[in-house]
């Protein structure tokens, strides 16, 4: 009888080794740790509307910050998207798109500001949720938000039909 | 024992009595696990919890177990704050594989559990400020009573020796899987009452006092 408890409690003792491996040890912080305005480009006139564009020319994107326009995006080329910060406090981010030849977009994000803790090792972060986005008409036609929730993922947030 | 028995009749008496009945209900016992207690002083929450069980055949033991979980903990690298309380219900079996048909009456036991378990609780949660990085602003999260709930299963398996008639002590070891979690709307659950902490799988154990209620 003394073997048969001796055998199976060492039984027991490997289980319970095998099952602490097994163990899920802890969360897995994202890398990230700023949810962005995913956008990406899409040229109105193309026969492809899914394609992305890569916008032909020199864009420099300033938005309001405390008051003052602040240069974000400093004379990017070619570029098809772009990840922007989003106001933890303001319920509307004001950007501008400064092209080559002096022309200017302005667009405004009116967005819901949604804090979240996630775990005690990941901390909180700060998400949020698009209401609703206007424009003007130099280079862009028109937008379309295809996933209003911002938080860490990559997912493209708005889709900005620009005209050629 | 009557007077006028044969030895020969006395034998077959006793192991008439000894014979092993599968489905035989054998009594109820009562239990109160320490293991909860006694981890609040490694760990971040306590619990306490009491059990009935039910002896089917000296092998098979249904039982419902019920606690309560608690947890007021802040964390000193984020200083983020946490604190509930709740009860949580598990029911199940276990199966004592000590229990032969040569040995119907074992005193020690060495079994298997499986356990469907729930909680239903609320929860605050305090975060220090949390600053924007780009416009400099900075905000913190305040929630009071967000409701939670989980299930979750265990399976494990556990000693359970004599100690003195009619008293038990034991250990078991568990391993506990999440089945469902409801979140609130801004935070993620982090402590469930009766599981731990909030991961998809984890490890707990028991260390129980047992009372063996005679049916007969």
């Amino acid at each position: 009888m003394t073997s048969r408890i001796a055998k199976i409690t060492s039984m027991l003792i490997a289980a319970t080794c095998i099952v602490i491996c097994g163990c899920d040890g802890g969360y897995d912080c994202s890398i990230e740790n700023t949810a962005y305005n995913r956008i990406g480009f899409y040229n109105i006139d193309s026969n492809n509307l899914e394609s992305k564009y890569e916008f032909p020319g020199v864009l420099t994107i300033s938005m309001v910050i405390n008051g003052r326009d602040s240069i974000v995006v400093n004379r990017i080329y070619g570029t098809s998207d772009l990840k922007l910060p989003v106001s933890y406090a303001n319920e509307c981010d004001t950007l501008t798109f400064n092209y080559e030849n002096g022309a200017k977009d302005t667009l405004f994000v009116k967005h819901e500001n949604i804090p979240y803790f996630v775990s005690m090792e990941c901390g909180t972060a700060m998400y949020h949720r698009i209401l609703s986005v206007g424009h003007t008409n130099a280079y862009i036609d028109s937008v379309a938000i295809v996933n209003d929730y911002i938080d860490y993922d990559y997912d493209e947030n708005i889709k900005l039909y620009l005209v050629q | 024992m009557p007077a006028g028995l044969s030895a020969q009749e006395k034998e077959e008496k006793a192991k008439k009595e000894n014979e092993y009945k599968f489905f035989s209900f054998n009594g109820m016992g009562v239990s109160a696990d320490l293991f909860g207690l006694v981890y609040s002083f490694i760990g971040e929450y306590t619990s306490a919890e009491g059990a009935l069980e039910f002896n089917i055949g000296n092998r098979l033991y249904p039982i419902a177990e019920v606690g309560y979980g608690w947890c007021n903990h802040t964390d000193e690298a984020s200083g983020i704050h946490y604190k509930s309380a709740a009860p949580y219900y598990k029911v199940g079996i276990s199966y004592n594989f000590f229990t032969k048909r040569e040995n119907p009456n074992p005193k020690h036991y060495i079994y298997g559990l499986a356990r469907f378990c729930w909680s239903n609780f609320k929860y605050d949660l305090d975060t220090p400020d949390i600053t924007d990085p780009v416009w400099g602003n900075a905000t913190s999260l305040h929630l009071r009573d967000v409701e939670g709930a989980s299930m979750w299963a265990e399976v494990g398996a556990g000693i359970k020796v004599k100690i003195a008639k009619g008293f038990h002590m034991g250990w078991s070891i568990r391993y506990k899987f999440r089945i469902t979690e409801k979140n609130g709307p801004n935070s993620k659950i982090w402590y469930i009452p009766g599981y731990g902490i909030n991961k998809s799988t984890c490890f707990g154990g028991t260390y129980s006092l047992i009372y063996d209620i005679p049916f007969r």
